[in-house]
């Protein structure tokens, strides 16, 4: 039983970091309507950045996520400018498959350069914090999941909040829904699109630091949460900002009680296996607002 | 013979009734034109008949059958077509390729489907343009190349969706005349339209839509006198 | 949807294909050579549902590994010929194509994406996990036969060479009828506008089934022939991403959608590969990172692919060559 609750907790934590990783993407996808397959290396990139800020800065993983959000919000900005638009603007069917692609090279790429430039070797950083723990009863809480949990929170909070009450957020809002009568109102659609990729990036920085805590990073890294986050997408329903992080608590949830019954080299599988059940069965996720 | 009969057919969105149990018929070899202030619901019903919404509730029968819940590509099959109010070309193919898409319908060959094609092309005064690419053409040629896709799958009944939008007075005179000429092949045509110069010169029959519901169904010159309609248009909305 | 108007190139370069072994004595080089059919037919068989379908399969080695696992398992523990296990093979990917796209032609392509991607993914580590019939992670041998054509195995490597080259005409003939065809001009309506295309009577779901199990089928083969060509299959390689990331990039690179695309990125990219792989001493990620570059370099700035580079060159040749000979006529 100890277990289970134990397993209850650790799915909860680790579900609300997929919602913050899965968050950027919702926003991006709810705005844009492009799927951008290089989330995960973003993540990965979040990530080392995390590890240089804790071992060369001497950064307390927390204070790193300013840095880190701030680093990628320019990256994003930059990312949508001039690699991302350009090729959008050049398709012109209505199926634009030529930014999937496009995403999918920046994938490869950015993960293969990475193992290039650090190597395939894990690093753990220098976080005393990152090992704290709390005991309730008969569950242990590391003070990194606690963290997660709480900045999940807020940071989901902010991101409504920021839709629907700033200007910027409800001209994010209107462009998503509309771009041409966006247009009409005065709202230039491009300096939204790259605002909205740059704050989806943001959003996914935040969690840089956070999962440093926890999993050490490679190359490679960003594979698993990347595609975790796409799956949280789809649970949670696409452009739904509540939805993600209702999507990635269930995904950790699904996760982690698997894994009490499943050995570990199938939890993989598990997830893609939900993956396909979902598509399945309800594609328009459980808040989805529209059809995938 | 009614040829298409939308029956009590209802859509609503949530709370919002976009179609009330509207009511009408077309008879085969008719022109009737479906006119109505903006959001009125006229798209809507085509997007019904077409199979591209299932209606909420009602029926929808064409050529005999019950075709409301069935799928776009087999309510084309049968002869019911539509063509789209933003006009939709195959940007990256020929504008003979684009109707040579509508033609395999008919003509499983490919050389076949090209002649039948190429025959479309000329009725409709577009064989010089055969081989240039979609998305270089001007507005006005779209949405003659938009019905001349849709006619070369050979249709019972022919839906046209404010095709006069955006064009010059010129350019739809041509329409109008391109539109009675398929009429007089045998086309039942129904038209949404804003335009009241077109749907006077063209339709046999007028259906007001007004706020989802059916406020008039008469020839277009006792429906331009109906009280309900002069309101519906000067009250409300209006173009 | 136009064809090379002439025929003599591709007829010419078909004979010389054929006699090609004949003069490369090297048994090195005719390797490189049948490698280079294998990527040009699986990258063939990719365009069929990634080039014309207009869909985007990252794990098209889910289907080449079911080729090579199903005919070297029946071969194994059956002694059935890899030749009827190359069928067995086809059809069994054919299945999996289904199973994987029925939920996904549905939904925005980013959904099939992953699908695929999930597919390869999850039969790599069910193999991996399975050692009984299947291996492991170890992988499996191809018992040794040395000389029995009939069970699809020769120590002469041009019996692999004829065989390879004959799929790849296969292949050839496979994507000029589709492109010419109803079958054709239907998916690359579905491409542009798959509503369009429905309000003009065309089942996107259907066709788009259609194309992914024949192409599914065609890459099931080449792993059949992959397995009794190299006589050993580890999950790693036949299942891996490096395999389907390969296929798509070349498809791609080449030209995705057109007849030749896929065939010119495999002797394109395949030197390629070597040479990074070789100027870097074998560094890690290299070659990956090379076709991740490739892929965003041709989708910003000739997303239609190489293969359009060269037929533009072509045509200026044609038109340079027209306007000396009329030069050399005196006035046209």
């Amino acid at each position: 039983m100890a277990s289970i609750l134990q397993a209850l907790f650790d799915g909860i934590a680790s579900g609300a970091i997929y919602g913050i990783i899965a968050l950027g993407l919702s926003l991006q996808f709810g705005v844009m309507k492009i799927i951008n397959f290089a989330h995960g290396s973003f993540l990965m990139i979040a990530m080392y950045l995390s590890y240089v800020a804790a071992n060369s800065l001497g950064l307390h993983l927390l204070a790193a996520i300013p840095v880190v959000v701030a680093v990628l919000y320019v990256v994003g900005l930059a990312a949508q400018r001039w690699l991302i638009e350009p090729v959008y603007m050049k398709e012109s069917t209505r199926e634009p498959i030529s930014v999937l692609i496009f995403t999918t090279g920046l994938w490869i790429f950015l993960d293969n350069l990475f193992l290039v430039i650090a190597g395939p070797d894990y690093r753990t950083p220098d976080s005393d914090w990152a090992t704290g723990i709390f005991i309730v009863g008969d569950v242990i809480l590391t003070y990194p999941q606690v963290a997660g949990l709480i900045i999940a929170v807020l940071v989901t909070v902010a991101l409504v909040a920021f839709m629907r009450f700033t200007r910027l957020g409800r001209a994010i809002r209107a462009t998503g829904q509309d771009r041409e009568a966006a247009n009409v109102l005065g709202i230039d659609s491009a300096s939204v699109y790259r605002t909205s990729f740059a704050i989806g990036l943001a959003v996914l920085g935040v969690s840089g630091p956070l999962l440093l805590a926890s999993y050490p990073v490679d190359p490679f890294i960003g594979d698993l949460f990347g595609l975790r986050a796409f799956i949280v997408v789809v649970l949670g329903g696409i452009g739904s900002i509540g939805g993600a992080l209702a999507g990635g608590l269930l995904v950790g949830l699904i996760e982690s009680l698997g894994a009490q019954f499943l050995p570990i080299t199938y939890s993989q599988a598990l997830i893609f296996g939900v993956f396909l059940a979902v598509l399945y069965f309800r594609p328009q996720g459980l808040f989805g607002m529209e059809r995938a | 013979m009614s040829l298409l009969e939308f029956r009590s057919i209802a859509r609503h969105f949530g709370g919002l009734k976009a179609i009330d149990a509207v009511s009408f018929n077309v008879q085969e070899g008719e022109t009737v034109g479906l006119i109505g202030p903006n959001g009125a619901g006229k798209t809507t019903l085509f997007a019904m008949a077409s199979g591209f919404l299932p209606p909420t509730d009602g029926q929808i029968w064409f050529a005999g059958s019950r075709i409301d819940g069935k799928s776009a590509p087999e309510i084309c099959r049968q002869g019911l077509v539509r063509t789209f109010q933003i006009v939709r070309p195959f940007g990256e193919m020929s504008v003979l390729d684009n109707v040579m898409v509508g033609c395999f319908l008919h003509h499983r060959d490919r050389q076949a489907a090209r002649n039948a094609a190429m025959a479309v092309l000329e009725r409709f005064d577009m064989a010089d343009r055969a081989d240039q690419a979609a998305k270089t053409l001007t507005l006005a040629k779209r949405k003659r190349l938009e019905v001349a896709k849709v006619i070369a799958t050979k249709p019972k009944l022919l839906m046209l969706d404010e095709v006069m939008a955006g064009l010059t007075r010129v350019e739809m005179e041509e329409i109008i005349n391109l539109i009675r000429s398929l009429r007089d092949d045998g086309v039942t045509v129904l038209l949404v339209e804003h335009n009241m110069h077109a749907v006077m010169e063209l339709s046999d029959r007028v259906v007001v839509i007004h706020h989802g519901r059916k406020i008039c169904d008469a020839e277009p010159q006792v429906a331009a006198n109906d009280p309900a309609v002069v309101e519906a248009y000067l009250g409300g909305d209006e173009d | 949807m136009t064809m090379a108007r002439s025929y003599w190139l591709p007829i010419g370069a078909g004979i010389a294909m054929m006699l090609l072994p004949l003069l490369l004595t090297n048994p090195y080089a005719l390797s490189v050579v049948v490698l280079a059919l294998l990527y040009s037919y699986l990258s063939l068989s990719w365009n069929l549902i990634g080039g014309i379908g207009g869909q985007l399969s990252l794990g098209h080695a889910a289907y080449f590994g079911i080729g090579a696992y199903t005919s070297t398992v029946l071969f194994t523990e059956l002694g059935i010929s890899p030749w009827f296990g190359m069928i067995a093979g086809a059809g069994l990917a054919s299945v999996a194509a289904v199973v994987i796209g029925m939920p996904c032609f549905r939904l925005r392509g980013a959904y099939y994406a992953l699908a695929t991607l999930a597919a390869a993914m999850i039969l790599m580590v069910l193999v991996e996990n399975t050692n009984d019939f299947l291996g492991g992670p170890r992988g499996l041998d191809v018992r040794l036969l040395h000389d029995a054509p009939l069970s699809f195995q020769h120590t002469d490597k041009r019996f692999y060479y004829y065989i390879i080259l004959a799929f790849v005409v296969c292949a050839l003939l496979i994507n000029a009828w589709a492109l010419r065809s109803r079958f054709g001009y239907y998916l690359t309506a579905i491409r542009n506008d798959h509503e369009a295309a429905a309000a003009l009577g065309v089942d996107a779901q259907r066709f788009k089934l259609i194309a992914a199990v024949a192409s599914a089928a065609m890459t099931a083969v080449g792993g059949t022939f992959y397995a009794q060509y190299v006589l050993f299959i580890a999950p790693e390689k036949v299942f891996g991403s490096h395999l389907s990331v390969q296929i798509a990039v070349i498809c791609i690179v080449g030209g995705r959608g057109t007849l030749w695309g896929p065939v010119l990125g495999a002797f394109l990219l395949l030197p390629a590969e070597d040479l990074a792989r070789t100027l870097t001493g074998g560094t890690p990620g290299v070659t990956m990172m090379l076709y991740g570059l490739l892929l965003m370099v041709v989708m910003r700035f000739e997303p239609r692919g190489i293969i359009v580079l060269m037929e533009r060159a072509l045509a200026e040749w044609n038109r340079w060559k027209g306007k000396t000979a009329r030069m050399g006529k005196g006035v046209a």
